[in-house]
């Protein structure tokens, strides 16, 4: 259970990098605006959120236990 | 009338001033009572007897981790690049990880074997006294003093600005803040620093949050932000930014190994070292993933943003861009808000207060991780250099007195530095231009520590044979594609752009040949060192002996026990 949430965070981890600051920035690299914020900081403000999930994850109930 | 509002300001004004003198002298208290708790050994001086509590550790790694490069150095990217730079701010979870990944293993293994710095225990563990020891001071050494830099190119940065009717404004300013840092790590040790760290972590967070809510209301509120980013030039808002520089291996590449290099660094090592338990080091991790990227992203990154709609940048006659004709240099737009922007919006009495707390957060940024990286300096000279090769029968209490010496004339050697690279027409102006740069230069060698301590925290197949190897051929090339060789070529050959290119000297060769590949595949130099490196020490590694199992099953016992 443990190995396998660890697995799990690390595959979104991965995910996040790639979209977040790697190839996945193509998606939104125009300048077009969310809210009247750029497009590209919103895509950074969603990814800040998919960090606090995957860190929140891991001290709850992964690295507690270790 | 006139009278009254002059008598107002200058109130205002020697309010400011206290708000700061009263900063730095608690700094100094705060040293004081370091030394009175300490005691006259090593481990207590470099590691706080290795019981520091969660809400101190986390502070002290997140102060060490965020430096000018936060509240000055960041700002001015932005301001320069555009909002490619906010996605910069992803690379802080990274670290916040590593915090616990890694952090927990060195500080298991640390206090199972009573290592006090990050090369007792990679030689300890590879077999290599001599070799793989300069080969991790000489990183040390790499990563400290340019981090040093930065930290009192912040101070004259801030003062050129405030005191900008003084002559010598930059060198008093980085002066005032290098001395007064010595000061008190000379005196209290790891205690002070890490106490002192935790006051200027707080201050640090709030002036970055602050600094991003002040930015919103000099432009008249949230409506006129964002109405005012909507008619930023479109490089401002797109990936690679104004000057192109932020490709997205560039990028990517930044985000991914800046942050290892940052928290595996001797400072932060020595910082895993100091923790009390296991749980320090996940409560640290958890604050520094969301409280610190949150600082970053939604508060500092937006002075940059709104610094390029009050100061637009200005296009010069060679196609580039450069900062608007009231701020200098691109790191100093915060500071140029502060003082021409707050009193204005907020009053005399309050804008200049606020001002005042802005500039105590930003020299608490620069201290803070001024003073980690010091007083690692002082540790790794002393225990690793002095310890081994020069005295080895000096007792405790002398060779904490050699880590001071060491402080000091660090201190003054990085100043120096500074002092030369603020001339105009010094060879090292370009190299020390911005922050970020001297930070990313750094990283470049820190991050070469990363193949061995994932070897000996995770794998343990790595060989001391191995390890050196990679580790000198990592720095080799990771240098090679820094910008220093260009200012060594420059200092050394002069302008050799006429020369055919056979004429020209090996070196300047080598450097348009490194040119060439950054244009071919353009990642930082952190990625370029750490490729071979890790190549290298895989390859070495298989056909040589290996570390004893002994060590190794030592080592992965002492994970166990955590």
């Amino acid at each position: 259970m443990k190995q396998r949430l660890g697995h799990i965070l690390t595959i979104v981890f991965v995910i996040a990098m790639i979209m977040g600051v790697g190839p996945g920035v193509q998606l939104v690299n125009r300048p077009e605006s969310v809210m009247g914020l750029p497009l590209l900081y919103v895509w950074g403000l969603l990814w800040y959120a998919v960090h606090i999930v995957i860190v929140t994850t891991a001290y709850l109930y992964l690295w507690r236990r270790d | 009338m006139l009278l009254a509002e002059n008598t107002v300001a200058t109130n205002s004004t020697t309010l400011a001033y206290v708000v700061v003198a009263g900063y730095l002298l608690l700094l100094l208290l705060l040293g004081w009572m370091g030394y009175r708790r300490s005691r006259a050994e090593e481990e207590d001086y470099y590691l706080a007897g290795r019981k520091q509590g969660w809400v101190v550790t986390a502070l002290t790694i997140m102060a060490t981790f965020f430096s000018s490069f936060a509240l000055l150095g960041a700002p001015g990217m932005v301001y320069r690049e555009g909002v490619v730079f906010a996605l910069v701010s992803l690379n802080v979870p990274v670290a916040g990880y590593g915090v616990y990944l890694l952090g927990r293993r060195i500080r298991a293994i640390g206090a199972a074997q009573g290592y006090l710095t990050p090369a007792d225990m990679i030689c300890d563990y590879y077999g290599s006294r001599v070799v793989l020891r300069l080969l991790v001071v000489l990183v040390g050494i790499m990563f400290a003093v340019p981090y040093v830099m930065m930290q009192l190119k912040a101070g004259g940065e801030l003062a050129s600005v405030l005191f900008a009717q003084y002559e010598n404004a930059f060198s008093w300013g980085a002066a005032i803040l290098s001395i007064v840092t010595a000061v008190y790590i000379m005196i209290g040790g790891m205690r002070s620093v890490a106490w002192t760290d935790a006051l200027q972590c707080v201050l640090l967070c709030a002036g970055m949050m602050l600094a991003g809510v002040a930015m919103v209301s000099s432009l008249g509120g949230w409506n006129s932000f964002t109405a005012g980013l909507e008619n930023l030039p479109e490089k401002s808002l797109t990936v690679p930014g104004n000057t192109g520089f932020w490709k997205l291996p560039m990028l990517f590449t930044i985000c991914l190994f800046m942050p290892l290099g940052g928290i595996i660094q001797p400072a932060q090592w020595m910082r895993f070292y100091s923790a009390r338990d296991t749980a320090t080091l996940r409560h640290s991790a958890l604050v520094f993933v969301i409280i610190l990227t949150g600082c970053f992203l939604v508060g500092i990154m937006l002075v940059g943003l709104g610094g390029q709609i009050l100061y637009p940048l200005q296009q010069t006659d060679a196609g580039g861009i450069a900062p608007h004709s009231s701020v200098s240099s691109y790191d100093q737009i915060l500071v140029v808000i502060i003082k021409e922007k707050l009193p204005l919006l907020l009053g005399p009495t309050i804008g200049y207060l606020l001002a005042a707390v802005m500039i105590v957060a930003i020299m608490a940024a620069a201290m803070s991780t001024a003073d980690s990286n010091l007083h690692a300096m002082g540790a790794l000279i002393t225990r690793d250099i002095y310890d081994q090769f020069v005295r080895p029968q000096a007792n405790e209490a002398e060779r904490v007195w050699v880590g001071r010496v060491v402080i000091l004339l660090t201190t003054f050697l990085s100043l120096l530095f500074v002092l030369m690279g603020s001339e105009k027409d010094s060879s090292l102006a370009g190299f020390m231009e911005m922050i970020v740069n001297l930070a990313l230069f750094a990283v470049a060698f820190a991050v070469q520590l990363l193949p061995i301590t994932l070897d000996m925290l995770y794998i343990r197949r790595g060989t001391a044979a191995g390890a050196i190897a990679g580790l000198f051929v990592g720095l080799v090339v990771a240098f090679s594609f820094t910008t220093l060789p260009g200012v060594v070529a420059a200092a050394i050959y002069g302008d050799v752009s006429q020369l055919a290119a056979s004429d020209q000297p090996w070196l300047v060769q080598w450097i348009r040949w490194v040119g060439q590949a950054k244009t071919v595949l353009p990642i930082h130099a952190t990625a370029w060192g750490l490729i071979p490196n890790a190549v290298v020490f895989l390859m070495i590694s298989a056909v040589t002996k290996p570390v004893s199992d002994q060590r190794r099953t030592e080592f992965a016992d002492a994970i166990e026990r955590g």
